[in-house]
């Protein structure tokens, strides 16, 4: 038996505590997160210039019931008081976005950002468009490793146009507060769904 | 062969999570059923969900029990006991992934205990690491009280469960069913504790009932069986339907001494199939000790049987006796809960000198005959004195000028000591004149030959049950 390792990190508990809430509507079937100890779904990708490093989403899973049954979601949960430097993540998510989808579209129907504190407030209405995820994939850091160049305008050349759009298509931007976490479906109605979904599938 | 938890845990896909997940449900439903061969498994979309198991284990009938099972792929110990408060089921089953990781601060406490142990044992959960299942029956996996251990902690286990724990019990829970065999107290004890503070008490009572029925079996007397929660007095019913399920338990003196505590009761709330070699023995060795107050005698062949062949069997609250060309039904309760045993004989009697016939063939003595006219006019004859049918010339003289407008329609046997069988001819029943309970050994001998037209193996075997079982001997001294 290990001992001493379980230390949970705030973002971590973060990433629990959205999972429980996306559980919470009924519309997720499966997930894991990026603290499993075993690994049931792919959350861990590679930077296709910098194979040094790699980059995970904090959790992910499968959807059910439409208009997104079966879809495959990856998140990342920032459980922060306030801004923070929230937009600097956010530059680095959609280009993690962008390169995942672009990897692995299987398991990337759906990716969201789920957070407990608004940001950006200047360009909250515009977080989720082909421009913020240009935004992110030009920052220099992300030029380098997404598209191995340090110039924003060649880097820009080598976007493909459709997945950006494809990619801005998919994205989630899901606040959360601690009291709207407990304002979920009843335990007791949660099992009445359950033991319905069981005799159904009888 | 299914693969083993383990190694398909080993060979996860890097990029396919549904069949991954489908794989891991599979094994882990292939573990569980290793450890309770006997439940059922449902498997449900979910996986890995805070509120919704991924499997669902159920026994007997659908009311008789469930288990809802979570698989972790968090096995930290924060995790799991937030995982305790937030799951809506009753005693849940979780199975982590890999062994529970500890935090820090249970690592330290001084009574080397944690709060995951204390809360999941408070709610009646269990969490069982991956391989502790295993070990539950690895020891010795045919070994029946292994197996009944096995059953009881993934029905009702409760606590943290490691490997070095399971191991532990398992071991301990052996040694009390090899101590228990010869009334050893201190393992039996033993047994008994571990059992009882690992599994719940509604599931731990299965296994500790086991151990008693073999305590008992093992000389132990009632009373001295070592505390086990809600088990005492005499062998139940549970109990005796385990000894038999598990039918290569003991030896026969072994089963000579479960059958010293066998009542017809407790018979009749067994369901045991005639094919039951352990259960002819110990109906056989019972014959003089089970009472019962009546018994029908049902037109039911079995083609399957030869002639002469009787098998006991139990079933809807009747002990059974099945044979070629016709079928038996004990009770220990009034002529008239055989109606339920089947369908009831509805003839006109014998003949008189059919009756008679089988009287004096089984020299039976009897005190009343009872005729019923062609006229309709109804006949009792009493003897004075219980007497035989054989060379009696003025029965002969009575009897004849009936033989031919008339039917026998009851007979009351005497027994030795002034007891007396009715046998109703028309409906194939027997019961005691007062509603007094008799052996099943004498009522076989005093009514069967008279209600059925036994072949000679069919006598000869009934000669033999009668003579091994030394069935019409009294043994009041054991009620």
């Amino acid at each position: 038996m290990a001992v001493g390792e379980d230390a949970p990190r705030l973002g971590d508990r973060g990433a629990r505590r959205a999972r429980r809430w996306l559980e919470a509507t009924t519309r997720v079937a499966q997930s894991w997160t990026n603290e499993d100890v075993v690994a049931a779904g792919k959350l861990t990708f590679d930077w296709p210039y910098n194979s040094r490093y790699t980059f995970s989403f904090d959790l992910g899973g499968i959807l059910k019931g439409d208009p997104f049954h079966n879809h495959h979601f990856v998140a990342e949960s920032k459980k922060y008081a306030s801004a923070s430097d929230q937009g600097t993540h956010y530059d680095d998510w959609v280009a993690k976005c962008y390169v995942a989808r672009q990897s692995t579209p299987v398991i990337t129907d759906q990716m969201m950002w789920i957070t407990w504190s608004p940001f950006r407030m200047t360009t909250w209405p515009n977080l989720l468009s082909e421009a913020a995820v240009e935004q992110g994939l030009l920052v220099p850091e992300n030029c380098k490793r997404v598209f191995d160049t340090d110039d924003p305008e060649h880097a820009r050349t080598l976007i493909d146009r459709g997945l950006l759009k494809d990619v801005a298509n998919r994205l989630w931007m899901i606040v959360l507060s601690d009291k709207q976490e407990s304002l979920v479906i009843r335990t007791e109605h949660r099992a009445w769904i359950a033991e319905r979904e069981m005799r159904e599938s009888d | 062969m299914e693969p083993s938890l383990a190694a398909t845990l080993a060979d996860l896909s890097g990029s396919n999570p549904e069949a991954n997940v489908a794989a891991i449900k599979t094994a882990v439903a292939n573990y569980l059923s290793e450890a309770d061969p006997g439940s059922r498994i449902r498997t449900t979309e979910y996986f890995n969900h805070t509120f919704s198991p991924d499997l669902i284990l159920s026994w007997g009938d659908d009311s008789a029990g469930t288990r809802r099972v979570f698989i972790r792929t968090d096995a930290r110990e924060s995790s799991l006991r937030e995982d305790l408060d937030w799951v809506p089921a009753d005693a849940p089953l979780f199975l982590p992934l890999r062994d529970v990781i500890h935090s820090a601060a249970s690592s330290s406490r001084e009574d080397g205990g944690s709060e995951l142990a204390t809360e999941s044992r408070a709610r009646g959960a269990m969490i069982a690491s991956p391989s502790s299942l295993e070990e539950l029956h690895a020891s010795d996996p045919s070994a029946r009280v292994t197996k009944l251990f096995s059953r009881a902690v993934v029905r009702g286990g409760r606590g943290v469960l490691d490997s070095a724990r399971a191991r532990e019990a398992s071991e301990t829970v052996r040694r009390g069913y090899e101590g228990a065999q010869e009334a050893d107290a201190s393992t039996t004890q033993a047994a008994v504790e571990s059992i009882e503070n690992l599994v719940q008490l509604t599931e731990a009572t299965s296994v500790t009932r086991f151990l008693q029925a073999v305590w008992i079996g093992g000389g132990g007397s009632e009373i001295d069986f070592p505390g086990a929660t809600g088990v005492f007095g005499a062998l139940n019913a549970d109990s005796l339907q385990l000894l038999l399920d598990l039918g290569d338990v003991g030896d026969d003196r072994f089963w000579s001494r479960v059958a010293r505590n066998l009542t017809l009761e407790r018979l009749v709330s067994l369901t045991v199939a005639p094919e039951s070699e352990r259960f002819q023995r110990l109906v056989e060795d019972s014959l003089s000790r089970l009472r019962g107050r009546a018994f029908a005698v049902l037109d039911e062949t079995n083609e399957f049987l030869s002639d002469g062949e009787f098998r006991w069997y139990a079933r809807e609250g009747f002990l059974g006796l099945q044979s070629r060309s016709f079928r038996a039904a004990f009770t220990p309760g009034n002529v008239t809960t055989l109606d339920a045993a089947g369908q009831r004989r509805d003839g006109d009697g014998l003949s008189v000198r059919t009756l008679l016939d089988r009287l004096e063939d089984s020299g039976l003595d009897f005190s009343e005959l009872t005729f019923n006219a062609t006229t309709g006019t109804s006949l009792t004859l009493q003897l004075a004195e219980p007497g035989n049918a054989a060379n009696d010339a003025l029965l002969a003289d009575l009897t004849d000028p009936l033989e031919n407008n008339s039917n026998a329609v009851s007979v009351v046997v005497s027994l030795r000591d002034g007891r007396e069988i009715m046998c109703d001819l028309r409906h194939g029943r027997a019961r005691g004149r007062t509603g007094a309970k008799y052996y099943v050994g004498e009522m076989l001998a005093a009514a069967l030959p008279v209600l059925q037209q036994l072949t000679a193996a069919e006598r000869e075997t009934l000669g033999q049950l009668l003579d091994d079982g030394d069935a019409t001997e009294n043994r009041d001294e054991n009620f």
